[in-house]
Formats: C-alpha cells, sequence, structure tokens
C-alpha cells in the first residue's frame, strides 16, 4: 500500500484580486522506501506541495491519504498529532535550536512525542548521531558545528523518531557542492539501511541525478514523473 | 516539561544583555517601590514622632468639658485632681514612663512696640522635660527651670519675628479667671526651635507659678501628657496609644483620655490621602517594569519565529508552546522580582540605619506646616517587599502570556517562513 496517496490537489491563494494556483491539480503515490526529489523553478508550488504533504497546509481541494487514512477532514490538533507521530522535517536552512546541545536538538521530536523514558530517548539520539557520524559532537551547540555538520543535526533529529516520512525542503540549498553531496549521500544511505520514505524539493542536479524517482513541476501541476 | 525549562532557562541565559535590562527595570521599578514605601512610613513615624515629642504626647487626660470646648482654650474645666491622675496614669501600663501637667491660654506677647497673639503653655518645667523634648531643643538661653522666676521661653520664630533675644523683657497680657485683662512683663529666658512650625512661630511656655500670678488660677491644669517607651514602629505606636488610652479610660472617671490616633487624626487623615497619591506614582513605576518585561519577551518571540515554527513542524502543541515562552517570563520576572526585593532591602536597611537629613532634602522650602525636620529614617515594611515580588512575578507571567499566545496561534508555514 502506498504510504502517501495524493488525489488532485489545489491550492488556491488570493493574493488582493489575483488569483494564485499554487497547486492546480496535483496526483501521485509514495511508495514506502521512496528516494523522490520534487523539482521545478521557483514559484512552481514545490514547497506549497511539501508544506501540504507534510500536514503543515491544507488544500484547497483534494485529497491527501497517509496508509489509507484520508486527512481531508482533520482538525489542526489531528494534523498537529499526525506530523508528531509519521512525518519529520529536514529544513534548508537547519532550524536546530540554538540552546539545545546536539543530543538535545535530536531527541526534541522524542520529547515532543513523550512516548519514551529519558534514557531510552538519549540511547535513540546517540545511536542516530552515530548513524549519521557526528559521534564525539553530542554535546556541542549547533553554533560550534558547520554547516554541514548542523545539516547532519537536522538529519539525525528527522529520524530519530523513526517516521513514515521525512520531508526536506531544498536541504542542500545553504550548503557547498562537496558538503550537499556528503549529505545527500548520507540521506540515501539511510533511506537504503532503514527503508525510510524521503521526498524532498531541490535544485540542485547533482541532487536531482541521486533521486531515484524525480517529479517536476511547473505553475503547479505535474510536468514529469521519472523513476531511473 | 524538563526540556521546556531548559529550553526557556538557556534562552533568558543567551540573551543576557536583553535579559539583564529587564532584569534592572524591574530591579529599579521593585526597588524603588519597596524603598518609597519605606520613605513614606519613615515619613509618616517622623512626623507622628515629633507629635509626641514636642506637642501632643503619647496620650492626653483631659476632661470631657475642656474638650468639648477646646477652640476656646478656657481657664475652666481643668482636671480636679491632676497629681491623683498622674499617679492613676503612670499605674495603668507598664509601657508608660512619665506624665507631666500642662494648660494652655490665649495670650498676646508684646515687645514694647509690636505685639503678636499666641497660645501660650503652662508647664513644670522638670517634669515636663521627661515627657517632651523642648528642653533639648534650645538655641539660646535656657529651659524654665534653671530660668529664675519671671521668665519665659519663646519660639525662635515668633522672637524673630518681634525682634527679640534672650535677656529681653516682652509683656505678656491675657484674660483672667475673672475674665479681666492682665499684663505682667517676662525675661526672655531662653529661645526654643524644634521640628514643629507651631513652637518656633507660637511657642510661650511658663511655669505654674508664672501663669498662676497672671491668670489669677491655682494651679489649673487642664491636661497631662504621658510619655512612653519608644516603639518599634509607626504601627506598634498607634497601636499601643489606642490600647492604653481604652485601658486609661476605663480606670479614670470623670477624664477623657486620647490616643494618638484622636490627636493626630488630622495628619492620619491627610497620611490616608498622601498615601493614594504615592501609590498611584509607585504604580506608575511598577508599570514601566511591567511594560519593559512585555517588550522582552515579545522581541523573544519575535527572535525566534522560526524556532517556533520547526517545534510546532515537529508537532508541539500551541499549549506547550505558550508554556516554554510563559516559563521564560517567568523565570526573568522571579530573578527581577528577587532582585527587586533585594535591592529595595538595601535602600531600606540604609534608611533605618543611617537616615536621610531631611534639611538637606527640603531644604528651607516650606512644607505647608508639615512638621517635617530632623532625620528621616525608614521603617522595615515586609508586606510591601511581599507585594513588590508577588506584583513583579505576576506582571511578569501576565506580561509574557500576550506574546506568548501571539506566538502559539502562529500558522508554521508563516513562521517557517519568518525572516
Amino acid at each position: 500500500m502506498s504510504v502517501l496517496q495524493l488525489k488532485d490537489l489545489k491550492r488556491i491563494y488570493r493574493k488582493g484580486d489575483t488569483e494564485v494556483r499554487a497547486l492546480d491539480g496535483v496526483s501521485m503515490n509514495v511508495e514506502p522506501g521512496e528516494f523522490l526529489a520534487i523539482v521545478g523553478p521557483s514559484g512552481s508550488g514545490k514547497t506549497t506541495l511539501l508544506n501540504i504533504i507534510g500536514c503543515l497546509d491544507k488544500p484547497t481541494s483534494g485529497e491527501v491519504i497517509y496508509d489509507g487514512t484520508p486527512l481531508g477532514t482533520a482538525t489542526p490538533k489531528q494534523l498537529s498529532d499526525y506530523r508528531k507521530d509519521r512525518i519529520s522535517f529536514i529544513f534548508q536552512s537547519y532550524n536546530l535550536i540554538p540552546v539545545l546541545t546536539v543530543v538535545e536538538n535530536v531527541e526534541l521530536p522524542l520529547v515532543i512525542e513523550k512516548r519514551h523514558d529519558k534514557k531510552v530517548m538519549r540511547a535513540k539520539a546517540l545511536e542516530m548521531l552515530a548513524a549519521v557520524g557526528l559521534e564525539g559532537k553530542e554535546h556541542r551547540y549547533p553554533r560550534e558545528l558547520s554547516g554541514g555538520q548542523e545539516q547532519r543535526v537536522a538529519i539525525a533529529r528527522a529520524l530519530v523518531k523513526e517516521p513514515a516520512v521525512v520531508l526536506a525542503d531544498e536541504p542542500t540549498a545553504n550548503l557547498d557542492s562537496r558538503t550537499a553531496e556528503e549529505t545527500v549521500d548520507l540521506m540515501r544511505r539511510i533511506n537504503a539501511e532503514r527503508g525510510t520514505t524521503f521526498v524532498f524539493s531541490t535544485h540542485d542536479k547533482m541532487v536531482m541525478e541521486k533521486a531515484r524517482r524525480v517529479i517536476t513541476i511547473r505553475d503547479g501541476k505535474i510536468l514529469l514523473d521519472e523513476v531511473k | 516539561m524538563g526540556t521546556l525549562w531548559k529550553i526557556a532557562a538557556r534562552n533568558v541565559l543567551r540573551h543576557k544583555r536583553r535579559t539583564l535590562i529587564t532584569g534592572i527595570v524591574m530591579t529599579m521599578g521593585i526597588g524603588m517601590f519597596i524603598m518609597m514605601d519605606s520613605m513614606l512610613i519613615g515619613m509618616d513615624r517622623l512626623t507622628i514622632d515629633n507629635m509626641v515629642d514636642y506637642t501632643e504626647s503619647f496620650m492626653k487626660i483631659r476632661t470631657p468639658e475642656y474638650v468639648n470646648n477646646l477652640q476656646g482654650t478656657p481657664l475652666d474645666y481643668g482636671i480636679p485632681d491632676p497629681e491623683g491622675a498622674m499617679k492613676a496614669v503612670l499605674a495603668v501600663d507598664r509601657r508608660i514612663t512619665a506624665a507631666a501637667p500642662r494648660s494652655r491660654f490665649v495670650a498676646s506677647v508684646s515687645n514694647y512696640e509690636d505685639a503678636l497673639p499666641t497660645i501660650a503653655t503652662v508647664v513644670d518645667p522638670a517634669r515636663d522635660g521627661a515627657v517632651f523634648q523642648l528642653a533639648d531643643s534650645m538655641v539660646a538661653g535656657a529651659w524654665l527651670d534653671a530660668a529664675g522666676p519671671g521668665s519665659v521661653v519663646l519660639g525662635s520664630g515668633l522672637a524673630e519675628e518681634l525682634s527679640l533675644k534672650v535677656g529681653d523683657y516682652v509683656v505678656v497680657s491675657a484674660s483672667t479667671a475673672y475674665e479681666n485683662v492682665n499684663a505682667d512683663e517676662y525675661l526672655v529666658a531662653g529661645l526654643v526651635s524644634s521640628p514643629m512650625p507651631e513652637i518656633n512661630n507660637g511657642g510661650l511656655f511658663m511655669t505654674f507659678a508664672a501663669a498662676d500670678e497672671l491668670l489669677g488660677t491655682s494651679g489649673f491644669v487642664s491636661e497631662i501628657v504621658v510619655a512612653t517607651e519608644r516603639m518599634p514602629n509607626l504601627g506598634s505606636l498607634l497601636a499601643a496609644s489606642s490600647e492604653v488610652a481604652a485601658k486609661a479610660n476605663k480606670t479614670m472617671p470623670g477624664l477623657r483620655v486620647d490616643p494618638l490616633t484622636e490627636l493626630a487624626k488630622d495628619y492620619l487623615a491627610m497620611r490616608a490621602m498622601k498615601g493614594k497619591a504615592s501609590y498611584f506614582i509607585i504604580m506608575v513605576v511598577l508599570l514601566i517594569a511591567a511594560v519593559g518585561i512585555v517588550n522582552t519577551i515579545l522581541m523573544s518571540v519575535y527572535a525566534r519565529i522560526r524556532e517556533i515554527g520547526v517545534l510546532k513542524a515537529y508537532g508541539m502543541s500551541p499549549k506547550e508552546i505558550q508554556r516554554l515562552f510563559t516559563l521564560e517570563g517567568i523565570i526573568i520576572g522571579a530573578v527581577g522580582s528577587a532582585g527587586g526585593v533585594l535591592f529595595g532591602a538595601a535602600l531600606v536597611w540604609y534608611m533605618v540605619t543611617t537616615g536621610f537629613p531631611m534639611g538637606a532634602i527640603v531644604g528651607k522650602v516650606d512644607m505647608g506646616g508639615l512638621p517635617l525636620t530632623g532625620t528621616l529614617y525608614g521603617e522595615w515594611n515586609p508586606g510591601s517587599m511581599a507585594f513588590g515580588f508577588a506584583f513583579g512575578f505576576v506582571v511578569a507571567f501576565i506580561a509574557a502570556r500576550i506574546p506568548a499566545k501571539r506566538a502559539s496561534k502562529m500558522e508554521v508555514t508563516d513562521a517557517l517562513r519568518f525572516v
């Protein structure tokens, strides 16, 4: 069964008297363990699509179905709970909490989830940090890390609660090309080893080349859906 | 909750300058409130102490008829057995240390050229010194017990008005007990300068022997003034005065014993009005501190909008977001309030131990006849410290709630887009 189904999604904004069709009838399925890139020029609707997939925004019409459960009538609280349980995010500018150490940042989703005791949370966080190659940096603060290291922490934070889907909005946009490649390789390795589904938006050709499926959108519509 | 506390506490510490400024505003506001409260109580204490030490005493014993005719300052309705009354009042309460007889009459003082009306006070010089501090307030010459017969002591202001000095002679005229006018010549034996303007500007003191001769009376005593041991604060002084007067009223039939609360009722009424105005000013100071807290938390919210977006994206509930920012306010509130109480306590300690010379503060400014000179000492008031702390804490809590609520209601997408 598809982990995620999108059916005829439309998202229409109003800017004064103008109607902006950010998404205009997007339909697609995402299977478990996919490593999927959404590409397209600025303003094509990539971020809007990711926001709707991430339950951060609601479509004007159409259906979002996670694991067979339609979320069309979900309340904001239900969407928030769904995010807490099933979805993780990796942001372009990492967005780590500056006053928390690396390990505390990674623990944060588990703290919000409130499902495990302290020891379990710490053990899971340390395991994830080891998986992203940040052993020994557990007690550093984000300001003491390089951009690449910060993004690795963000990846560890996204993966620690073992989500069904990890959504990443241009995760390499703030990194130099070498660090960007290392970061995508890391995401691919985790995808391969753990079977975590990744959906990410990008402009970067290198990242597109490493994706196993690339969906190109333009003007809020899917232009191309390629599986490599 | 542990992680929320951690984030809140570390954020407070992270923005040191901002936290410091708010903390200082709160510390100053609350500290000044505590000090001003202490100073106001101290001013009241000083004023009441001056009344006790120079004009009113701890309580007064008079006949009810004399009190009813007080405005006329009559030479009737005196205390029938002053010695017995003094003995009786000394036995009423062990806190009473002395009692002295007094009487008053309307007089005119003349330097042979000009005359001024005044209320003369008749005293027993030795016993009066055990109740009042006039003998210690002589600026020239001597108090009556060291002066010879036919002498008077004048207030320094009155003497200046009539261009008199020690050794000069004055004519004092007054209505006698037989309702005719008599006058006599007196040597100015001393000049008194006290914290009480009414004494300085109109004080005329003479002995019972001199008054009897002038007025045709025979040891007429209109009031007995009473001294007590020093009370630790104004509240206990007023309470003790009322309590002792009530006891004395029961044991002294035919006489009326008025406590300080009655003798100083005009001032106490004015004090209540003054208190309201002062607290309004203090509230404005505290309000400024409150604005500082709101500003700090608001700045904290705006500086961390993306952080809020991340927390919400990961499923943190609006209530938890609210709690996070409220905790920051509570931490700032608790630290600022504690600092304010400590700062206030330090100021009060200085006020209590060293005090301020009122002359240096007020100078020669006319305080509208208020008896407010000497050294102003503060008074400890644990109530104002508790209020200051609670106010700071509650204001910080409320001030943090407003931006915290706003933060919790932000859309995740808007928060994440925020630059």
